[in-house]
C-alpha cells in the first residue's frame, strides 16, 4: 500500500468516524427532544451520506485517476482546480440562497405551509450546488 | 491564455496522469490546462516551467 493510499485510508477513517459521531449525536438530540420524525430523517440522510462517502473512499483507493473533482474534495485529495471549482460552486449557491430565502420568508409570512416551503428551499440549494459543480467542472 | 504544455508533455513522452503526479495535481487538471480551460496558479505555473526546464513566459502566452 502506497503512502497516498495510507493517507486516503486514514482520512477516510477519520471522516467516517467524525460523520458517525455527528450523526449519532444529532439523532440522539432529536430523539430525546421528542422529534422522532426528524430523528428518523436525520438517520436516513446521514446513513446515505456516509455510505456514499465510504464508496468514494473505496473508489479513491482503487483508481484515484478516475475520481471526479467533487470526489477528490470529499476524500481530501483536492488540488487547486478542485478547490477553485468548489469555491465557485458554493459561491453560486450562496448567491442564490439570498433571494431564495427571502422568497421563502415572504411565503411563510403570507401563510404558506412550512414543510413544503422548507423542502423546496433545501432541494433548490442542493440541486444548485450539484448542477453548478458539474457545469463548472465541464467548463474548466 | 494559450500554452505549450501539451506539446512539451508529448515531447517528453509523459501521460497526463504521469505529469499530474509529478506536479501534484489530477489528470483532469492537466487536461484542463492543456485545453486552455483552466489557468494555473502562479506556484503551479512555476512548477510546470521548472519541470520542463523553461521559463513561464516560454510556456504560457497571453491571448491578444
Amino acid at each position: 500500500m502506497s503512502t497516498t493510499d495510507r493517507t486516503t485510508l486514514a482520512k477516510g477513517a477519520a471522516g467516517l468516524t467524525a460523520g458517525l459521531a455527528a450523526a449519532v449525536t444529532l439523532v440522539l438530540v432529536l430523539a430525546v427532544n421528542g422529534q422522532d420524525s426528524m430523528a428518523r430523517g436525520a438517520a436516513t440522510g446521514a446513513g446515505v451520506v456516509l455510505v456514499l462517502f465510504c464508496l468514494t473512499v473505496i473508489r479513491a483507493l482503487r483508481d484515484p485517476s478516475r475520481l471526479t473533482s467533487a470526489e477528490r474534495s470529499l476524500v481530501g485529495q483536492a488540488d487547486e482546480r478542485d478547490t477553485r471549482l468548489a469555491e465557485r460552486s458554493f459561491a453560486l449557491t450562496g448567491l442564490l440562497a439570498i433571494p431564495a430565502t427571502s422568497v421563502a420568508t415572504v411565503a411563510l409570512a403570507l401563510g404558506a405551509p412550512v414543510a413544503p416551503v422548507m423542502a423546496v428551499l433545501i432541494w433548490l440549494l442542493v440541486v444548485t450546488a450539484v448542477v453548478s459543480g458539474v457545469v463548472l467542472a465541464r467548463r474548466g | 491564455m494559450r500554452n505549450d504544455v501539451r506539446t512539451l508533455r508529448e515531447a517528453t513522452g509523459l501521460s497526463q496522469a504521469a505529469l499530474g503526479a509529478e506536479l501534484g495535481v489530477s489528470r483532469q487538471t492537466v487536461n484542463s490546462i492543456e485545453n486552455g480551460k483552466y489557468d494555473p496558479s502562479l506556484p503551479l505555473a512555476f512548477a510546470i516551467a521548472r519541470h520542463f526546464h523553461l521559463t513561464i513566459e516560454e510556456i504560457f502566452h497571453v491571448d491578444d
